[in-house]
């Protein structure tokens, strides 16, 4: 589950369905990213990213289990 | 901007793709089936589902010279050794086919038709490997 994202877009005051005009994808595809079911592009992350005003690494970056 | 009927994105396209591919391959299987269960159940003449075997026998061709073609593969780096098997597993197997789909017994006519298999599949692969030469050097441009 990407929790990072989920609380960014609330931040912002967005909505599923806000975030997803924002960056020309479906209210699903950013309810399946935040759930961690789908792997976004790269492109994708990066409109994500622009649209809430965060780095990639911000909302994307998982730190590795030792 | 007007709004699609169908709004896509990313993850639909992706979704669509799959979907296309699987059924593309499907339809490959099936029309095998159907070629292999007209000849050996139907007991059908082959010349009546030569146009059936035609398609089938062009698509795996270009879907073949297609993936070598984009996917660009390193065309220097081709093992040799996996590639001359290919070729005799599809002579081999293209000649028992033949035989058992003709029943051909007289053994002049299974040398003449052995003869016909390995020019069509050498020209199968002069498709494939000049498909890959050339893909090779359009992802060269590329980079």
């Amino acid at each position: 589950m990407n929790i990072k994202l989920k609380l960014a877009r609330i931040e912002k005051n967005l909505s599923q369905q806000e975030l997803a005009e924002l960056v020309q994808a479906s209210r699903q595809t950013i309810g399946l990213i935040e759930k961690g079911q789908y792997n976004p592009s790269l492109a994708l992350c990066l409109k994500i990213a622009q649209s809430l005003d965060k780095t990639l690494d911000q909302l994307f970056w998982e730190e590795k289990d030792d | 901007m007007t709004k699609s009927p169908f709004p896509m994105d990313e993850r639909t396209r992706v979704i669509i793709m799959r979907v296309c591919t699987i059924m593309y391959v499907l339809t490959l299987m099936a029309l095998l089936i159907d070629i292999l269960y007209r000849q050996f159940v139907l007991g059908q003449s082959p010349d009546s589902f030569n146009d059936i075997a035609m398609i089938y026998t062009f698509n795996v061709i270009i879907l073949i010279g297609a993936i070598l073609y984009f996917g660009g593969v390193p065309f220097l780096k081709i093992r040799l050794k996996p590639v001359l098997a290919l070729f005799i597993v599809m002579t081999v197997s293209g000649t028992v086919f033949t035989i058992i789909k003709y029943r051909l017994t007289d053994p002049l006519s299974i040398i003449n038709k052995f003869g016909i298999i390995i020019a069509i599949i050498t020209i199968f692969f002069l498709i494939w490997i000049t498909a890959a030469f050339f893909g090779k050097r359009n992802m060269e441009k590329i980079l």
